[in-house]
C-alpha cells in the first residue's frame, strides 16, 4: 500500500489532497495521514509546514502561511512534499 | 491449586503516546507503584502492583511508542523489554478515535511471540464523534481479546485484567490474525531466515529478526553484523537488492490495518465531515473550483468598494480636508516652504494613502473571513492545480501563494524549493502575485477611473495578472529550468464557522502594519516628492521631477500616459507601492483626498490610458523591500537584474498592449 501510495504521488505531480489519495487508495483519509507520517519516518517525504503559531513562525519560511499573525487555525492543517526520488 | 498458590502474571503495557495508557496503570496500580529509571536511560520507567482475588498482576509501563522499529530510544526499551524480559501478556492500549493510527503498534506486536490484549480505549471519546467501533467485530478480526475502556472512568479496567489473565494462562490458544509479508518478498525473507538460523543472539526470535532485517532495522542489523559476520555479508547482499522490502512490509500493515477498520467501525454519514466533502466537490473541482475561486475574488472587490466607498469619502471630506484646512490656518505666518511641504506635501500625500484605510480594512475582514472558515486552503489547491496543469512547478504554489500578502515573504518562502532552477523560476514569478499594497492602490484607482465597473475591472486585473504569471511560468519552465517536478500533499481544515476574535486580530494586525508604513516611509517620500516637484524654481511644471518625467515621455505615450505625472507617479511605486496614490495627490495638487483627485485624474487620461496604467502598476517591478529579499535569496545581482529587466519589459509590453487593444475596441 505504501509502495502504490508513492507510485500514485509519483504519477500526479503537484498538490494532491489526502481525501484524494485516500479514495485513489480505496482507503480512508486517516489511514493516508498515517502512512503519510511514515514515509516521513523513512525520509521519503518531508513535512512543510503544519499548526504553528507564535514565534515557532518568526525563523520559519512559510510563517504567516498556515498561521498568519496570530491566526489560530491553520490554513491547511498538514503539508507534506517529496523529500526524496521515489523509485 | 489453591488460591494462594496461583503464579503472578507480568504484564507489558504498551500504546502510542497520549492514549491514556499512563491512566490505565494508574488506576489499576494506585499507591503500588515504583517509579525509576530504565537501566543506563534517563526515561522513566514505572512498574507497579494490581492485587486482585489471589492474583498478583505485576504491570509494566512502557514507553509510548509508534511502533517497534527502534527509531527512538523509547521504542528501543519497549522492544528490548518485551523481547528480553518476555512478560506474560503484552496489553496494547489503543485510541478508539484514531485507531487508523494506534493499529500499527498492535500489528508490529502481533509478530512478536507474545500474547496481545488490546485495550479499546477512550470509547467516550469515539462516540461523541460519531465513530462507532463494534470491540467483538475487532476482536473476531484480530482473533486477539479487545476489551472496550474509558479509563478515565475506570470503567472495563476489570475486563481487561480478566482478558490478560485469560491469555497469560493459556498462551497456547492465542492465534491472532498477523499481517502478511507480500509473495513477491516471502522467498527473500525465508532466505535470510535460513542465513541467520542458529546464529542469532537469544532471545531474539529468529523469525522476527529475519523480519526488522528486511525491513532495514539498523539496530538489528548491527547485532547480527556482530553475531554472525559471515552469515551477515550474505544477508547484506541480500538487502541491498531489496532495499524496497520496507515499502511492502509496512504497506502490508497498512491494508491489513484498512481490512480491520473497514470490518470493525462505522463511520457518521452527517455532519461536518460530510458537509465539507460536499462543499469541497465545487471548491476543490479543477474548473468549477477555479469559477469559485473568481466568483469569489469578484464578490470580495465588490464587497469592498460597497462597503468602503462611503467610508472613504467620509474621511475625506470629514478628516482629511478639514485637517488641510486648518493646517493653512495654523501655518498662514510660517514661511511657503513649510506650509506647502506639511499641507501639499504630507497631507496631501500621505493623507491621501490613509483615505484608503477603509478599503484595506474591508478587504482584510474578508480575506480573514475566506481563511477562518477553510476556504483559503481550497483556494490554494485549486490555483496550485491549475498552474501545474499549466505547466509549473507543483511546490512552488506555497510561496506564490504567499505572495497575495506581501511578495517579500513570497520570495523568502522559496527556500524550501531545494532545486535552485525551480527557486529561481519561483522568484521570478513571485512579484507577479499581486500583494495587498498593489491591490490596496487598484481599490483605490479603479472606482476613480472607472466608476460603477471599478470591480469588474480590478477582478480582471488579478485575473490578467495570474494569467501572464501562468504564461511565463510556462515559458521560463520549457526553455529555460527545464526539471524534475515532485509531489505536494495537504491535509485540508474542515470548514467552520468564523471566529471574530481571530478576523479582528488579523485585520487589527494588517492595518497596524500600514499606518506604520503610512506614517514612516510614505510621510517621508511624500516630503520628498514634494521637495523635488517644487525645485528648482517652485514651478511644478519645471521641477525636478518634471524633468524626469518628460525623460520618460516617450515611453509614456506609447501607452497613452501623456502626461508625465503619471510616470512619476509609477515611478514611485518602487519604494513602496503606495506611493504612487501618495506622488498622484502631490503632483495634481490635491488635498481633497479622493473625489478630487479622481476627477483630475478622470479628465487626465482616457479609459484606454487609465487601464494600462493600472495594468502596468500590477506588473511593475517589485518594491524596494522585495528587490532586496531576491537578491539576498538568489545571493546573484544577475539574477536580481534579470527579476528587475523581465518585469519591466513585461509591464512595458502589456501597458502599451492594453493600451493598443482598449483603443481599437473604442475606449
Amino acid at each position: 500500500m505504501l509502495a502504490k501510495l508513492l507510485e500514485i504521488l509519483r504519477q500526479n505531480q503537484g498538490t494532491q489532497r489526502v481525501e484524494d489519495l485516500a479514495a485513489a487508495l480505496g482507503s480512508s483519509p486517516a489511514l493516508v495521514a498515517a502512512m503519510l507520517d511514515d514515509l516521513v519516518e523513512k525520509g521519503y517525504l518531508k513535512q512543510v509546514a503544519q499548526t504553528c503559531a507564535g514565534q515557532q513562525c518568526d525563523s520559519c519560511p512559510l510563517g504567516g502561511f498556515c498561521a498568519p499573525l496570530e491566526f489560530e487555525r491553520p490554513l491547511a492543517r498538514k503539508i507534506w512534499m517529496e523529500e526524496k526520488p521515489v523509485k | 491449586m489453591s488460591k494462594q498458590t496461583r503464579r503472578p502474571i507480568t504484564v507489558a503495557l504498551a500504546g502510542q503516546p497520549n492514549v491514556g495508557k499512563s491512566t490505565v496503570f494508574n488506576m489499576l496500580t494506585g499507591l503500588n507503584q515504583h517509579v525509576g529509571n530504565w537501566p543506563g536511560k534517563t526515561i522513566e520507567q514505572k512498574s507497579g502492583e494490581y492485587r486482585r482475588n489471589d492474583r498478583v498482576v505485576c504491570l509494566m509501563d512502557l514507553p509510548g511508542t509508534y511502533s517497534l522499529s527502534a527509531n527512538s530510544e523509547e521504542e528501543r526499551i519497549a522492544r528490548n523489554f518485551i523481547i528480553r524480559q518476555k512478560p506474560d501478556v503484552v496489553v496494547v492500549i489503543v485510541n478508539a478515535a484514531a485507531l487508523e493510527r494506534n493499529l500499527y503498534l498492535v500489528a508490529e506486536m502481533l509478530m512478536l511471540p507474545l500474547p496481545v490484549v488490546v485495550g479499546l480505549n477512550m470509547m467516550d471519546v469515539a462516540n461523541g464523534q460519531g465513530v462507532q467501533v463494534e470491540p467483538h467485530v475487532l476482536e473476531a478480526t484480530l482473533g486477539a481479546p479487545v476489551v472496550p475502556l474509558v479509563a478515565s472512568k475506570n470503567q472495563g479496567l476489570g475486563e481487561l485484567i480478566d482478558a490478560a489473565e485469560r491469555v497469560a494462562e493459556n498462551p497456547a490458544l492465542f492465534s491472532p490474525n498477523r499481517p502478511a509479508i507480500r509473495p513477491e518478498h516471502q522467498p527473500i525473507l525465508e532466505q535470510i531466515h535460513a542465513l541467520i538460523a542458529g546464529q542469532v543472539p537469544p532471545p531474539y526470535p529468529e523469525d522476527w529478526v529475519a523480519l526488522k532485517l528486511l525491513e532495514g532495522d539498523t539496530e538489528i542489523a548491527a547485532m547480527i553484523q556482530q553475531a554472525a559476520p559471515q552469515a551477515w555479508e550474505h544477508v547484506h547482499l541480500l538487502l541491498m537488492q531489496h532495499e524496497d522490502a520496507y515499502l511492502d512490509i509496512a504497506g502490508g500493515r497498512y491494508e491489513w490495518i484498512g481490512r480491520m477498520v473497514r470490518a470493525a467501525v462505522v463511520r457518521p454519514r452527517a455532519g461536518a465531515l460530510t458537509l465539507t466533502d460536499r462543499l469541497d466537490k465545487i471548491a476543490t473541482h479543477p474548473l468549477a473550483g477555479l469559477a469559485l475561486l473568481l466568483g469569489i475574488f469578484a464578490f470580495v472587490f465588490w464587497l469592498t468598494y460597497t462597503l468602503a466607498t462611503p467610508l472613504v469619502d467620509w474621511l475625506d471630506a470629514g478628516v482629511i480636508s478639514p485637517l488641510a484646512e486648518a493646517a493653512e490656518i495654523v501655518l498662514a505666518a510660517t514661511p511657503a516652504w513649510l506650509s506647502g511641504l506639511i499641507i501639499d506635501g504630507i497631507i496631501g500625500g500621505a493623507g491621501t494613502v490613509l483615505t484608503f484605510l477603509p478599503i484595506l480594512l474591508i478587504f482584510f475582514a474578508v480575506l480573514g473571513v475566506l481563511e477562518d472558515v477553510g476556504y483559503l486552503a481550497r483556494a490554494a489547491y485549486v490555483m496550485d492545480r491549475f498552474m501545474h496543469w499549466m505547466g509549473l512547478h507543483g511546490k512552488s504554489f506555497l510561496p506564490l501563494f504567499l505572495g497575495f500578502g506581501c511578495n517579500v515573504p513570497a520570495v523568502m518562502g522559496t527556500r524550501i524549493l531545494e532545486d535552485r532552477r525551480a527557486r529561481l523560476l519561483t522568484i521570478l514569478l513571485a512579484p507577479l502575485v499581486p500583494c495587498t499594497a498593489r491591490l490596496a492602490v487598484v481599490a483605490f484607482l479603479a472606482p476613480a477611473f472607472f466608476g460603477k465597473a471599478a470591480a469588474l475591472v480590478s477582478w480582471g486585473l488579478v485575473a490578467g495578472n495570474i494569467l501572464l504569471l501562468v504564461f511565463l511560468g510556462i515559458v521560463l519552465n520549457r526553455l529555460v529550468f527545464k526539471g524534475a517536478r515532485s509531489a505536494f500533499i495537504m491535509e485540508m481544515p474542515l470548514y467552520h464557522l468564523p471566529n471574530l476574535r481571530t478576523i479582528g486580530l488579523f485585520v487589527w494586525h494588517n492595518a497596524l502594519a500600514f499606518l506604520r508604513k503610512a506614517g514612516s516611509i510614505i510621510v517621508v517620500f511624500s516630503a520628498l516628492i514634494w521637495v523635488l516637484s517644487v525645485l528648482p524654481g517652485g514651478d511644478i511644471h519645471h521641477s525636478l521631477l518634471a524633468t524626469l518625467g518628460r525623460w520618460l515621455g516617450p515611453i509614456g505615450r506609447l501607452m497613452g500616459l501623456t502626461d508625465w505625472r503619471m510616470m512619476v507617479a509609477l515611478l514611485s511605486s518602487f519604494i513602496a507601492k503606495e506611493n504612487t496614490i501618495a506622488a498622484l495627490g502631490i503632483l495634481y495638487g490635491t488635498n481633497a483626498g479622493e473625489i478630487g483627485l479622481a476627477t483630475r485624474l478622470a479628465a487626465t487620461l482616457t479609459p484606454a490610458a487609465a487601464l494600462a496604467f493600472l495594468v502596468v502598476q500590477m506588473t511593475f517591478i517589485p518594491c524596494v523591500a522585495t528587490m532586496a529579499v531576491i537578491k539576498q535569496e538568489t545571493a546573484s545581482w544577475k539574477w536580481t537584474a534579470v527579476s528587475v529587466g523581465l518585469l519591466l519589459l513585461l509591464s512595458f509590453l502589456a501597458g502599451v498592449s492594453t493600451y493598443r487593444l482598449s483603443h481599437l475596441i473604442g475606449w
